[in-house]
């Protein structure tokens, strides 16, 4: 009689084992492929302009220009060329005008130009812009702008 | 004179046992026709043939970008690394685990990615479903930082990152 009930109860565990559904196996799943971010291009100021500031010495310029949509980011750089020779000074960040104070020329032999540059430059980075905008003043050998 | 017939009927000592035994029989039976799911016709037909069956190949998950691709990085930044996870299975996935194998830029001789980048190395634990013949959208948070020193090479340039990954039917 014992015997006969637990030939019963291993049939019914088998038979539960082997229908299929109640024990599913997970397939593993594999994959690859790629992801892509950027680096920004950075954007230069735009409309460079310049004004004569006069001064009982050399003349000063004020140079104004229009932010680059980088501003946040992005500090500006003045290039300027020309009479004494080259010379960079640079704008604080989130700023959008700079005077340059530095015009004299001592050795002029006679009246000379500063033309000027603008370009964005990122943190102490490296990171620049090509000097795209430009601006020219007029300076006679005394250092009157015009 | 009235005839009285009466008719007694006895069970054997083993009976209950008997009864017990067919109950269990029976219920047996039961169980293996409802759970194989067999239907018992009284008329049946017979017949030979064959058919087969088989199984499908379990189809790998990709990885893709998300579009638009994120170019945010400038020296400094830090960005999450934002992708798709396609599953061309007819079962659901859940993708448990993704493993960063390389990255590069697109031009590795003026802006190496590994001098110009710090990136998180994983492995990353993700643990996103993925439906059946479906996509989903997932990221990394603060996965890629352009160092403070990067050449002025990399403005503009992309950065990918190739991975592996593993996950399970769900």
């Amino acid at each position: 009689m014992r015997r006969s009930a637990s030939a019963v109860a291993a049939v019914f565990g088998a038979v539960v084992l082997l229908t299929p559904g109640l024990a599913q196996a997970k397939w593993t799943a594999t994959g690859s492929g790629n992801a892509t971010v950027g680096a920004r291009t950075i954007a230069n100021a735009s409309a460079l302009a310049s004004a004569c500031v006069t001064r009982p010495g050399p003349d000063d310029v004020t140079l104004t220009w229009t932010a680059s949509p980088d501003s946040a980011i992005v500090s500006y750089v003045i290039d300027r060329t020309g009479g004494a020779g080259a010379y960079s000074f640079a704008s604080a960040l989130g700023t959008t005008t700079v005077t340059d104070t530095n015009t004299a020329w001592a050795a002029a032999a006679g009246n000379f130009t500063y033309t000027y540059n603008i370009r964005a430059v990122v943190g102490t980075a490296p990171w620049t812009t090509v000097a795209s905008a430009s601006t020219v003043r007029n300076f006679t050998k005394s250092g009157k702008c015009s | 004179m009235a005839l009285r017939i009466s008719i007694v009927r006895t069970e054997s000592p083993d009976a209950p046992n008997r009864r017990r035994r067919w109950t269990v029989a029976a219920a047996t039976a039961a169980v293996v026709v409802l759970m194989s799911g067999v239907s018992y016709a009284w008329w049946s037909a017979t017949g030979t043939g064959s058919a087969a069956v088989g199984s499908i190949n379990a189809q790998i998950v990709t990885v893709t970008s998300s579009s638009p691709v994120i170019s945010d990085l400038y020296p400094g930044k830090v960005d999450p690394l934002s992708f798709v996870l396609t599953n061309p299975n007819p079962y659901n996935v859940k993708v448990v685990t993704l493993t960063l194998t390389s990255y590069a830029s697109n031009n590795e001789s003026t802006c190496p990615a590994a001098a110009n980048l710090a990136v998180l190395n994983g492995p990353f634990t993700l643990n996103v479903q993925v439906n059946a013949n479906s996509t989903a959208n997932a990221s990394i948070a603060n996965m890629v930082t352009m160092n403070t020193g990067a050449l002025d090479a990399c403005q503009g340039k992309t950065f990918t990152f190739n991975f592996t990954l593993s996950g399970t039917q769900v």
